[in-house]
């Protein structure tokens, strides 16, 4: 005889086959240890370009889940992280032109993709136990980043504090590789000019 | 050197990163105007990536997975009810437009009925129900039939958009 299947338990049954179908790209073990060595960089990245703590927070968990539900050609560790830095890049621009037509958004973005500091960002750049010529440069180094362009910081801050090759970068910001010299040259020189005219110095 | 780099620009981005300068390079990054400002841009990131990962905290990978599994779960169930939703507004669409269709065909016999049932409220109740009968006794089945089976069209839907909310 055949069992009487009411409609949720076979929506059920739908879904849960079809999550079953979904397996992730890769175990939870391989993604522990893929997040540990890539979750800070990420953050920082996302945070640095978008001068939005809740924002990064947010796009950095939205990254890993569209890294987990791709299916990729390739799993080594390096081709993970470079393709989860083009899922954020593409999340942030996303964000961006969903944000243009925003009141709200353009009432605080300064015209550069920076967006309003909360608390907790606040926090972020000045830490404690700091002296008063450190939170001085420190706030100085934040300003002449926040006058650049997105796209001049995602390329400043790939190159380097990712210590990522002009193919990889090209790859994460869609751009030509041939187009990343000229335009890192270009956004590294306005970065230095900003910096000197505030007085700040290398560190070491 | 050229106008865009230099050879040793490399060298002084590694030296920044990971604290390796040596006398030469030093000396070569103070007189390269390329490679002092990518020293400088260099050191200024770098002192705020490590700010970031000493200031910050980030929840764990595991949290990261289970919101990640739970998120690919709900996903996989919208995505196994969508053509029942899909059903339920396509029904509810033919029903609001057969409805009209129907309005539209029996225009002169709906009015009809409304004018006889307006009349009858007019007048007393004795006058009401002679006026109901009248209006049964002037309809043929298939209005009646037409009338009860949109009634219970509009149960239906109502029942539907109930259960949904």
């Amino acid at each position: 005889m055949m069992k009487e299947i009411t409609l949720s338990e076979a929506q059920l049954a739908a879904s849960v086959a079809d999550a079953a179908e979904e397996a992730f790209l890769i175990d939870e073990q391989s993604f522990r240890i893929f997040y540990d060595r890539t979750a800070r960089p990420l953050w920082s990245y996302l945070y640095r370009v978008s001068g939005n703590g809740a924002l990064a927070d947010d796009l950095m968990q939205e990254s890993y889940y569209r890294l987990l539900r791709k299916r990729l050609p390739e799993i080594s560790q390096d081709y993970l992280k470079n393709y989860l830095f083009r899922i954020a890049t593409n999340l942030l621009r996303d964000h961006w032109r969903r944000g243009k037509n925003d009141p709200v958004w353009k009432a605080h973005g300064c015209g550069h993709g920076f967006e309003h500091q909360t608390e907790r960002d606040q926090q972020a750049r000045i830490p404690s136990g700091l002296t008063e010529d450190s939170i001085h440069q420190r706030s100085e180094l934040q300003r002449a980043l926040e006058c650049l362009k997105p796209r001049e910081r995602e390329l400043l801050w790939l190159a380097y504090v990712e210590g990522s090759s002009h193919r990889e970068i090209s790859e994460i910001v869609h751009l030509k590789e041939g187009s990343i010299r000229p335009l890192l040259f270009r956004a590294r020189r306005k970065l230095a000019s900003l910096l000197r005219s505030t007085g700040v110095r290398l560190t070491k | 050197m050229n106008v865009c780099g230099c050879e040793k620009e490399a060298l002084v981005i590694e030296a920044v990163r990971c604290g390796t300068w040596d006398d030469a390079l030093r000396t070569h990054a103070a007189r390269c105007p390329v490679c002092a400002d990518a020293a400088l841009a260099a050191d200024l990131l770098r002192e705020l990536s490590d700010l970031d990962n000493t200031q910050v905290t980030l929840p764990n990978g595991g949290l990261i997975w289970w919101k990640a599994q739970l998120k690919a779960k709900r996903a996989a169930a919208e995505r196994a009810t969508q053509p029942i939703s899909i059903v339920e507004k396509v029904f509810c669409a033919c029903s609001i437009l057969s409805a009209i269709g129907l309005l539209l065909w029996q225009w002169s016999s709906i009015s009809a009925w409304f004018a006889l049932l307006l009349n009858g409220l007019h007048m007393n109740s004795y006058s009401l129900q002679h006026s109901l009968v009248e209006v049964w006794e002037k309809s043929s089945p298939i209005y009646i039939l037409c009338a009860s089976a949109l009634l219970l069209v509009f149960s239906l839907v109502g029942y539907l958009v109930w259960t949904e909310q």
